[in-house]
């Protein structure tokens, strides 16, 4: 991958992985820090990456992995909730229905919020979701159906409670 | 599509709208992240060249940890006096270890060093840039220690000296703490007393996700491991591993913790075994402290 490439690979898609890193983790910041990160390795290893489709998921799930770490590491106290590289993105004011949506997904189990949000955010195949998460089709199936019913009734509930 | 649940439709057209991602700008350019990416590449290349030396110390250094630095020592974990058993619980800090002639019977004469060398490795095999930018430093003076069912123990704040080291990366953290106690029966009541917490920790309900494999590596060592889900009853997605090593007065804390792999459970274990080589170097640089 030359740096024209890459720029243009940045540039495309930082926005869209910011935003699906977002729905999976409920934090726009972290998933912003995780993300560009995740693409500061992604050249340091540069040769390592495919040229094909497979680049924004690895992208996703080292993002993925960083911020699951980050989040471990404050849960013992070792971190300070601050931001790695202290430097914050600049998005618009957000929409409450959004808000309510990521809220919403935060409350569901993680396997789920996970499916739900490659399937339905990142577009993804079920047979691709299940490759990425490693997990068989039927149980990403699974995983859809039960995260929409608790879904439905999170949101129903929050509709009702606002 | 027309006889779906009303509520499922909403679901569906709520995820719809959140589809379309909100513009947000990179706070890096992309040539930045390229620059970051260009000095990751060489951070590791460089390290990768120390590499070499360090596998050979670790050869010798495992033989250590295996074997015991010192087979006649008898077992810090099982004390032989009744009298000497207290029953540590995680609601009951147990006080600070002290040396009792019941609790070391055999341990003689005091060990004549009770400083730390300045070049002692206790870095090694640790990257010298953590991920925040800043430097891998040995310090002097208690370290953080270990939680252990919501209890600090182990920084070392009662031995003669202390050093400590830790590495923050992206996914990993370590740390190591060596205490040189005043003399072995010192350090080998912090040993007991540190097995016992730990037991008392994992047979607690704060303690379900601490599993103990104690002195799997020689009769002077005690390892156990900390699982993390997410959420409750959710996957494994981190495991940290303890290991205490004691050579004559000295105790070695060397902790890392990294992605799940389970809980470990032999001192063949995966996570187990490569902690023990990158440690190794460390316990042989040690043998100062062993007694006689």
């Amino acid at each position: 991958m030359d740096p024209a490439e890459f720029d243009a690979w940045y540039d495309q898609a930082y926005p869209r992985l910011v935003h699906q890193i977002h729905a999976m983790i409920g934090d726009r910041e972290e998933a912003a820090d995780c993300v560009q990160e995740a693409f500061v390795r992604a050249w340091s290893r540069r040769r390592d990456l495919s040229s094909d489709g497979g680049r924004d998921a690895w992208i996703r799930t080292t993002a993925y992995r960083l911020a699951v770490s980050r989040w471990r590491r404050m849960v013992r106290g070792r971190r300070d909730p601050d931001r790695a590289l202290g430097l914050a993105t600049h998005e618009g004011p957000p929409d409450e229905t959004r808000v309510a949506v990521v809220t919403a997904l935060r409350a569901l189990p993680e396997a789920q919020r996970r499916a739900i949000v490659l399937h339905h955010l990142a577009d993804l195949p079920v047979a691709e979701v299940a490759a990425e998460t490693g997990v068989p089709v039927g149980t990403v199936k699974a995983r859809l159906a039960r995260g929409r019913t608790a879904l439905a009734t999170l949101l129903h509930e929050g509709a009702h409670h606002g | 599509m027309a006889d779906l649940d009303p509520r499922e439709r909403d679901v569906l057209d709520a995820l719809d709208d959140l589809r379309q991602p909100d513009h947000v700008w990179p706070a890096l350019d992309a040539a930045s992240v390229r620059g970051l990416g260009d000095r990751r590449r060489r951070r590791r290349q460089a390290a990768a060249g120390g590499l070499v030396a360090v596998v050979a110390a670790a050869a010798v250094g495992s033989a250590v940890l295996l074997t015991g630095s010192d087979e006649a020592a008898p077992l810090p974990a099982t004390s032989p006096s009744a009298t000497a058993t207290p029953s540590p619980s995680p609601s009951a800090a147990p006080s600070t270890p002290t040396p009792s002639p019941s609790e070391s019977p055999t341990e003689a004469e005091p060990s004549e060093t009770t400083t730390i060398a300045d070049d002692i490795p206790l870095a090694v095999g640790y990257p010298d840039i953590n991920e925040d930018g800043t430097e891998v430093v040995v310090e002097r003076g208690p370290g953080e220690g270990v939680m252990v069912c919501d209890q600090r123990i182990l920084t070392g704040g009662d031995a003669a000296s202390v050093a400590s080291v830790r590495f923050l990366g992206g996914e990993d953290f370590r740390s190591r703490t060596l205490m040189v106690f005043g003399d072995v029966a010192e350090a080998e009541a912090a040993m007991d007393w540190t097995a016992r917490t730990v037991d008392a920790c994992a047979g607690s309900p704060e303690g379900e996700a601490v599993t103990v494999l104690g002195a799997v590596e020689g009769a002077d060592s005690l390892l156990w491991s900390k699982a993390y889900a997410m959420g409750e009853g959710g996957p494994a997605i981190a495991t940290d591993l303890f290991r205490l090593v004691r050579v004559g007065n000295a105790v070695l804390l060397d902790t890392t913790g990294g992605e799940a792999s389970g809980p470990a459970t032999s001192k063949d274990d995966e996570q187990v075994t490569s902690t023990r080589n990158a440690v190794a170097p460390v316990v042989e640089a040690m043998a100062v402290y062993e007694e006689g």
